[in-house]
């Protein structure tokens, strides 16, 4: 296999933390409204939230290779989780590479154990897709930033003990794409406000808007340098993308095995539905193409990884992820008749989750225009 | 520490049948034994010292070694077998005392039995072959390092009994004696560099001649197909209660 044996160990441990908090567990949790915490707790003493925090930061100083790794073994057993995305897939990688040395010195050792748990807060009701229309903005005050504006959407926001913001520290110009900085907050800072806003979705988070109002934050919160967020945000938002690929592959297969042994054995007309060319095929060709995603999804942590520009890789997974597990999605539903929508089978939540992907973290089509404009040298699409 | 093929693993016989398809299992750690390796764990955190893991086996149980100092052992040796050698307890036991007596203990821990072939000698046999004493199936375990005994709960048909030994003992582990760790990542990334030290079973001089032979393997009987009573539940109340009576004489 091409896994080192690293990656197998890593597997394996995945494979146990799963057996202890499967996905019987994580849906107990998410239709309470609860976060899995048990769960999150095991990965955090296991080191997985750590995975690819630099050694010198009390990490492992692994990579985005072996951290969509697990993202697509706990999606495989039905267990994803939109923190470990957020947070250790997109925050920390960009804290990583450019937060101030006095900021990761504080901030990443505690992260890798898991007690600062990071959310990430990009969107706001008017900028979705387009982030250059952000209104939230930061304004230096002798030795501070002041941060004024409302995020919206933002995951899992009650159990982050920080939020990783993206303002705006100049003006809008059309021409410009500079302007934008980031900055970490607490959560706790006064100014905050958490608003629950309730969604038709099965998962282990909940979403927030969070309101900063006139929110202080010391100089060293700034990521980087002042206006140069955009050029930071895609050390993250590629990672995320990455991530999420990687919970769509997983996703799938736990679909698929879950079609699979359903169509083994529900027998219709005499013969069990999965003998049937009218279902294989569908079923056949679904795997394919979960495959062929993950693989090429594989290439594009691979690309990240080597210090490579991963921008085309990871817009290409994971709009192919998304469509794959979409459409395992979908057989693994007509496979299991009326019962996959009966509650017990707990399909339907299955499909909500993939079905985000195709909205969130990136709309589809703007995955698209990426690869229109950046990989087949198109006209910037309209 | 033994690596079995996962209980969740279907099971093929080779043809000729001495011997199961190794071809396609998953293979874990005996799980009796991640129970004594945790407990090994647990008392060098306490009292200090080292824990070495021995196993023996073919070269793919190098990956369950990998998981155990993973999970902390410091270093391992590994008593590497080939698929020629016939093996019995007795000669895995000798195999295995005579590494021990090479390291030097102060304890050893064993599962107390293995989930494979669930022969639950192997602990025993080497505490014989050492001339130690042995305490097996062993619920709790306490260690005075000053006065150099242990003393142990071990889990009875209905009662528990306390134990007192002297050390160095064998101790053999039972369910319910702790809940292994898992391994974790820095662990993992620690563990390639561990040492495993490698013995080849021909240089251990053992005499290949078991004192026990398996003659043949096979699969139980396929189970007969279930039967499913549908319609009227009244009706496959009473047929139900019927099939118990006349068909699994039960009731
Ligand atoms: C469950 C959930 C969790 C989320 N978590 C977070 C989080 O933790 N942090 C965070 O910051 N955000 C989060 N979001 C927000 C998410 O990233 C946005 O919803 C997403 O980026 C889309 O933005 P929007 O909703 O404003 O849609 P819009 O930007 O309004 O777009 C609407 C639709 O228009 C189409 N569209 C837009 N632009 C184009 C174009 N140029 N060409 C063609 N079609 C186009 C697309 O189909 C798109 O779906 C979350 C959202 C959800 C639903």
């Amino acid at each position: 296999m091409w896994l080192t044996e690293e990656q197998s160990a890593i597997l394996a441990l995945i494979d146990q933390i799963a057996a202890r908090y499967p996905r019987r567990y994580w849906l107990q949790k998410a239709r309470a409204g609860e976060f899995p915490e048990e769960l999150w707790q095991a990965l955090a003493q296991a080191g997985i939230l750590g995975l690819a925090i630099p050694e010198q930061y009390g990490g492992s100083g692994l990579g985005l290779q072996e951290m969509a790794l697990v993202q697509e073994r706990l999606a495989e057993h039905g267990i994803p989780l939109l923190l470990l995305v957020v947070g250790p897939g997109l925050s920390l990688m960009i804290l990583a590479k450019h937060a101030s040395e006095s900021m990761k010195a504080q901030v990443l050792p505690a992260a890798s154990r898991g007690e600062r748990v990071f959310c990430f807060g990009i969107t706001e009701a008017a900028a979705g897709s387009n982030t250059w229309r952000i209104a939230t903005t930061a304004e230096r005050q002798g030795r501070e930033w002041v941060i004024t504006g409302t995020k919206h959407f933002i995951s899992g926001a009650d159990r982050a003990d920080d939020l990783l913001v993206v303002a705006r520290t100049r003006p809008y110009a059309a021409d410009s794409r500079e302007g934008l900085s980031l900055f970490v907050v607490n959560l706790k800072s006064p100014g905050v406000r958490l608003t629950w806003e309730p969604m038709h979705l099965t998962a282990a988070e909940h979403q927030f808007q969070v309101t900063l109002d006139h929110v202080r934050v010391p100089d060293e919160a700034l990521v980087g340098e002042e206006g140069a967020g955009a050029r930071y945000l895609f050390d993250g938002l590629n990672p995320e993308r990455i991530n999420v690929a990687a919970l769509a592959v997983g996703l799938g297969r736990h679909l698929l095995n879950r079609a699979v042994s359903y169509a083994k054995e529900r027998v219709v007309f005499d013969a069990p539905i999965g003998a049937r060319q009218g279902i294989q095929h569908p079923l056949a060709e679904a795997k394919i193409h979960v495959e062929l995603a993950a693989a090429m999804n594989r290439y594009a942590a691979m690309a990240y990884d080597q210090q490579e520009d991963a921008g085309a890789w990871a817009n290409m997974a994971k709009v192919g992820a998304v469509d794959a597990a979409l459409e395992a999605a979908d057989i693994a539903i007509q496979v299991h008749g009326g019962n996959a929508f009966s509650e017990a089978y707990d399909l339907l939540s299955l499909w909500e989750l993939v079905r985000l992907f195709k909205t969130a973290p990136v709309a589809r089509e703007l995955a698209l225009n990426y690869v229109g404009e950046h990989v087949l040298g198109l006209p910037k699409a309209l | 520490m033994k690596q079995v093929p996962d209980t969740a693993t279907l099971i093929r016989l080779q043809p000729g049948a001495k011997q199961i398809e190794t071809q396609g299992i998953k293979w874990v750690i005996n799980p009796y034994d991640e129970f004594a390796l945790e407990e090994g764990l647990r008392l060098k955190e306490r009292w200090g010292g080292e824990v070495v893991l021995v196993a023996l086996g073919p070269a793919r149980v190098e990956e369950a070694i990998r998981q155990g100092l993973a999970m902390g052992a410091d270093r391992a040796v590994h008593v590497l077998t080939n698929d020629a050698v016939e093996l019995d307890v007795w000669l895995v036991a000798q195999a295995l005392a005579r590494v021990c007596r090479e390291e030097g203990y102060d304890l050893i821990l064993t599962g107390k039995q293995a989930v494979d072939d669930d022969q639950a000698q192997v602990g025993p046999l080497v505490a014989v072959a050492l001339g130690l004493p042995q305490v097996t199936v062993v619920v709790q375990l306490a260690i005075d390092a000053e006065s150099r005994r242990l003393r142990a709960e071990r889990e009875l048909e209905g009662a528990i009994e306390v134990v007192e030994a002297p050390l160095p003992a064998v101790v053999t582990a039972q369910r319910g004696l702790n809940e292994p760790r898992y391994p974790t990542l820095p662990n993992i990334m620690k563990a390639k560099r561990k040492e495993v030290r490698t013995v080849a079973w021909e240089s251990l001089g053992l005499e290949a001649a078991p004192l026990v032979r398996i003659e043949s393997l096979s699969l139980p009987p396929a189970r007969p197909a279930a039967k499913i009573l549908t319609g009227d539940p009244e009706e496959a109340a009473r047929e139900l209660a019927r099939l118990l009576r006349e068909e699994a004489h039960v009731i």
